[in-house]
């Protein structure tokens, strides 16, 4: 059965459909789309009167502004209907459902302060990423996953794993026993959980710790579906966010090879990999001005492997317990592309210094 | 019974008044016909003696070397009414001049001019001949007929081919002003000087083998010399500042050059020599016509702004100008009238008053003519009522060639111009540009004088000193003041514009990504291949269009930031080349980036105008590679630093066609154009997106040049820009 999605956008429809071609195929997905109301009707609408309870997802205009026939004008921004919303939920009118924003300037995008960033589940540009593949499969992912939290709280069935299997689980599971909607939780899922490397790490943070060059490497499709498919990440959201359990990676390897994994260099994982499941497996090489290869992050500004030692701690305090810390390589640091501003608006005043240095050696 | 009786018609003789005095009612009208009978006659003298005029009863002689009368021509054409001759040959014998005295009563006008006429000719393989006619006596009450006239043939003597018409007992005064306005109509009426292309180079000069020249002369009680009688209009002509000519070739290409008066740049005298390239667009309705023009530009206007004359000189100037500035336009050797003349605009040239931005345009700063020959008029028509030309496309092809040809030498004679000596003088420097550098400056100057001027132990020598300097200071920075408040007000309006696209890209950005999703819909059903085809080329397109949006965004978003930042260049061009990326592909042009060093950095810039940099460069290397045809266009940017200057080199090279060596001086001038479009969009042609560039580069203490491109390209820009600090983005 499709999904049910309410779109509102104070543009004309026909210029709203066109923007969600590839999203709204009436099978999966199936979108409504409405021009704004006054913030009176639009508000007893969707939240007294439970009207959204309609629909599974919400996509919303950043700015809403127009003026019907009758004199009246509707201005106000998505933000402000998304807080209404949420606060709908909190006080049990609504149920809890995700809400994307879509606007057309990096500006307004990018204007949100503390307070109201939180709001949404995720911001698309009209002009570039609303009317995609991806997209829509996070749409329907979050559908997906405030149903499930909605029908089950309990954090071993949202992540499909058990608290005992690692001590970063429990955590996690106190953390989200704190909160209250499914808003709440999702947010915290999807950007501390699994958009931050810890607990979870993605396809390049797979390869990288497995020291395997996955672009250079013919077999690693093949390697990744038939033998890592067990430490895969089944949990909410997972079909928008591909990711694997590092906890689990950990004791398969020292199951395996006896060996601990991060202090194993790259070249000795790839030969036991290559070994052990006959697979073409190439390794990663040392980037230049880098000295171990014992990867194991990668890089905060140009996604290139490092060791932690071969790279500078950014300033970024992780929230919560289970996150890595962000490193940036020295091999990007030290190449003709870095961006040296980005790269001192990361670091603190040590790293900036030895990066200063650093630069001066070479 | 009834007799028949053979009646023939006789003329009273006293038609003679009718048809001259009647008909003739002014007095120039007279003698202009009968300087168009000379015209006819292929001569190209006409001289006029205008003798004891001052009175009625003086003696006018015209003497013209024409082809003269035979016997016979005088008989059955001169002496015989109502001729048909004029009807039988259009055009002269000599010179083939389409007959301009149509009216056939030439010879009614010296009858209105004077009572007595004595003809005297003489035409090749001819006896020299002498007819006098006393004109009282065509008194009415007897027959025209019974009037007889001595004609003399003189076979002794050796006379010059030509005819002069020695008018008697002139019936009017002649001050020196009836004289000059006749002069006016006639030189109005004819062609002041043929044009001829010589050996189809770019070269108009004028030919004396088929002109006409006109001299009206005067003698007074027992002076022994004649004294011509000047017009200014020819005078003038010597005093034009620049003179712009041009043609269209057997191409039907226009070609078109320049020449300036005398000037000093830097102390050294100098003409400027200049050819304007029309030739990207040829006009084919004007193929195969002859078509040729000279414009003399004036700048006129108050004593400040002119060169070398006396202020009287300068008036008559700005009096004729007044009345006969404008270009006119001749047909066959003679005026069409209302093209040209005093408030017709027929080249559109008042719309386009403002380009000099500052130094006048218009038709009252020009003087000139076209000259179209069209014997049968297979290229251009003249109306029914002989008032004009029928405005078919040729016509039209006319109007653009001659008005784009005098814009752009005018464009490029100021943009050598304002680097004279003569100008620099009475147009001293601008206002300084308004910078806080220069407020600040003022304003410690104003202090110091004041200090010095209130200190009691001052001397009076400083004292002087500080008046002085107080004094400037205060003129400049009123100056200053008066042109950040101009540029403030300009600012407002492009900030309003600024708004509007901002409006603009918004919308643009809801509805093409809609559109494009439409378009991505559609292809996903099973469709004919040039279906398929057409939607895919729409969705490039359209594609293309969104791309630019991105590079609004960066100069919208990053103008609301005002302050000067170090700008990372490789950063910058990553983008750039991301935008253009799509033009590029349509226009099958390669770009290729050659980015050497770390921490390629600009200091102090506002991002836009690092856009706008790359933009306009872009821009005029695609223009280049337009004109040049049969290889793939190619563009290299290079960046590279040099530590020991503490720059940053930015450099922008192209395989077009090329910047010829006589313009590389001047192609970073304001107005400078080497692009012969008109109407163009604003900023690609007007011969300012160099010179705006220029002006941005260097107030950023940088420099932009032309340099030896690499080989394989053909022009390259260098910039340099001072090398941003790493340090700064901290």
């Amino acid at each position: 059965m499709a999904l049910k999605f309410l779109y509102i956008d104070d543009e004309a429809e026909k210029t709203s459909a066109g923007l969600i071609t590839n999203l709204n195929d009436k099978e999966t997905i199936e979108f409504k789309i409405e021009q704004p109301q006054t913030w009176n009707k639009q508000k007893y609408s969707l939240i007294d009167n439970g009207g959204l309870n309609d629909y599974d997802g919400l996509l919303l205009d950043f700015k809403l502004q127009f003026s019907d026939d009758k004199d009246s004008e509707v201005k106000y921004s998505g933000a402000e209907l998304a807080q209404s919303i949420r606060n709908g939920v909190k006080s049990g009118s609504i149920r809890d459902i995700p809400i994307f924003l879509c606007s057309t300037e990096d500006f307004y995008i990018s204007y949100f302060d503390r307070t109201s960033k939180d709001l949404f589940d995720k911001k698309y540009k009209k002009e570039k990423t609303l009317n995609t593949e991806q997209t829509k499969l996070e749409l329907i992912s979050f559908a997906n996953a405030y149903t499930a939290i909605r029908e089950n709280r309990e954090t071993e069935s949202i992540i499909k794993k058990q608290k005992e299997q690692d001590s970063d689980i429990q955590i996690l599971d106190t953390e989200l026993q704190c909160l209250e909607t499914p808003h709440e939780i999702i947010y915290l899922l999807n950007n501390y959980f699994m958009q931050h490397s810890g607990l979870l790490i993605d396809e390049d943070l797979l390869a990288i710790r497995l020291g395997i060059d996955k672009a250079a490497s013919k077999d690693w499709e093949n390697f990744k579906e038939k033998f890592l498919a067990d430490f895969k990440y089944v949990g909410v959201l997972h079909e928008s966010y591909p990711r694997w359990w590092q906890f689990e990676i950990n004791n398969w390897w020292t199951q395996t090879f006896g060996k601990s994994l991060s202090i194993t260099s790259a070249e000795d994982r790839v030969e036991r990999l290559s070994k052990q499941y006959d697979m073409h497996l190439i390794s990663i090489a040392l980037p230049k001005h880098q000295h171990y290869t014992t990867f194991w992050y990668k890089c905060r500004l140009s996604n290139t492997p490092l060791d932690a030692i071969d790279g500078l701690r950014t300033i970024e305090m992780p929230r919560y317990a289970w996150q890595d810390p962000n490193y940036i390589s020295l091999g990007y640091l030290l190449s003709d592309v870095r961006e040296t501003d980005a790269a001192y608006a990361l670091l603190g005043p040590n790293e900036r210094e030895t990066f200063d240095e650093l630069d001066r050696e070479n | 019974m009834s007799n028949i009786e053979k009646i023939a018609f006789t003329v009273d003789a006293g038609i003679i008044n009718r048809l001259g005095l009647e008909l003739v009612a002014k007095s120039e009208t007279a003698v202009a016909e009968l300087i168009k009978n000379a015209y006819d006659a292929d001569a190209n003298v006409v001289n006029l003696y205008f003798e004891d005029a001052h009175l009625p009863g003086g003696k006018l002689k015209i003497q013209d070397d024409g082809s003269g009368m035979t016997k016979a021509q005088l008989i059955d054409g001169f002496m015989r009414l109502a001729t048909s001759d004029k009807i039988h040959n259009s055009v002269s014998d000599k010179y083939l001049r389409p007959k301009a005295g149509r009216k056939g009563i030439g010879r009614f006008s010296t009858q209105r001019l004077g009572e007595h006429l004595i003809i005297n000719t003489k035409a090749d393989h001819s006896d020299a001949l002498e007819l006098d006619i006393n004109w009282n006596k065509y008194a009415p009450d007897i027959l025209l007929g019974s009037v007889e006239n001595n004609l003399t043939t003189k076979d002794d003597i050796v006379a010059e081919i030509g005819t002069t018409l020695s008018i008697n007992t002139l019936r009017e005064k002649w001050s020196d002003a009836d004289i000059k306005r006749v002069y006016r109509y006639v030189a109005d009426l004819i062609q002041p000087s043929y044009l001829s292309v010589q050996n189809n180079k770019n070269i108009v000069e004028e030919s004396k083998t088929e002109s006409f020249e006109v001299n009206f002369l005067r003698k007074e009680n027992d002076e022994t010399n004649w004294t011509p009688v000047a017009d200014p209009g020819v005078m003038m002509l010597d005093r034009a500042l620049a003179t712009i000519t041009g043609f269209i070739d057997p191409d039907g290409k226009g070609v078109v050059n320049l020449i300036t008066k005398e000037f000093k740049v830097s102390g050294e005298s100098k003409v400027l020599e200049d050819s304007i390239n029309t030739s990207i667009r040829p006009y084919p309705e004007l193929k195969g016509a002859s078509v040729a023009f000279k414009a003399y530009y004036y700048i006129g206007g108050d004593r400040n702004s002119y060169y070398g004359i006396t202020k009287s000189e300068l008036k008559i100037i700005t009096e004729h100008l007044k009345k006969n500035g404008g270009i006119k336009l001749y047909r066959n050797g003679f005026r069409v009238p209302k093209y040209g003349e005093m408030g017709n605009d027929w080249l559109a040239l008042e719309t386009r008053s403002r380009i000099g931005n500052g130094i006048p345009f218009g038709n009252n700063h020009l003087l000139g003519f076209v000259q179209l020959t069209d014997p049968h008029g297979k290229i251009f028509e003249e109306s029914a009522g002989r008032e004009g030309l029928i405005e078919k496309e040729a016509f039209r092809e006319l109007q653009k060639f001659v008005a784009t040809a005098i814009e752009n030498g005018f464009l490029n004679f100021i943009s050598w111009f304002r680097k004279t000596d003569e100008y620099l003088l009475l147009n001293p420097e601008r206002a300084p540009t308004p910078t806080s550098n220069v407020v600040d400056k003022s304003i410690q100057d104003i202090k110091d004088a004041t200090k010095t001027l209130t200190n009691p132990e001052a001397t009076e020598d400083e004292k002087r000193e500080a008046a002085i300097k107080l004094e400037t200071s205060t003129k400049v920075f009123v100056k200053t003041t008066k042109s950040a408040i101009n540029e403030l007000e300009m600012m407002r309006v492009l900030a309003g514009v600024g708004l509007t696209i901002a409006e603009f890209i918004h919308e643009i950005k809801q509805i093409v990504p809609s559109t494009l999703g439409y378009i991505e819909d559609t292809l996903k059903h099973n469709l004919d291949a040039s279906v398929t085809g057409n939607l895919e080329n729409i969705n490039d397109a359209l594609g293309s269009l969104l791309a630019y949006t991105s590079y609004f965004d960066e100069t919208i978003s990053k103008n609301i930031v005002r302050e000067l930042q170090t700008i990372n260049l490789r950063k910058s061009l990553t983008v750039f080349e991301e935008i253009i990326e799509n033009d590029l592909k349509r226009r099958h042009i390669e770009l290729n980036l050659s980015l050497v060093g770390k921490d390629l950095l600009i200091d102090s810039m506002h991002p836009s105008e690092v856009n706008t940099i790359l933009q306009n460069l872009y821009s005029n290397a695609k223009k280049a590679i337009l004109k040049t045809t049969g290889q793939k266009g190619k563009i290299l940017i290079k960046v590279h630093k040099n530590i020991e200057l503490n720059t940053i080199i930015l450099e922008v090279q192209d395989n077009g066609i090329g910047i010829s060596a006589k313009h590389k001086d001047r192609i970073f001038d304001a107005f400078f154009t080497t692009s012969s479009e008109r109407k163009e969009d604003f900023g690609t042609s007007t011969g300012l997106g160099l010179y705006i560039l220029n002006q941005i580069i260097r107030n950023r203490s940088g420099s932009i040049n032309i340099g030896t491109a690499d080989p394989n390209y053909k022009t390259a820009f260098i910039i340099t820009l001072p090398l941003g600090n790493k340090e700064n983005l901290k």
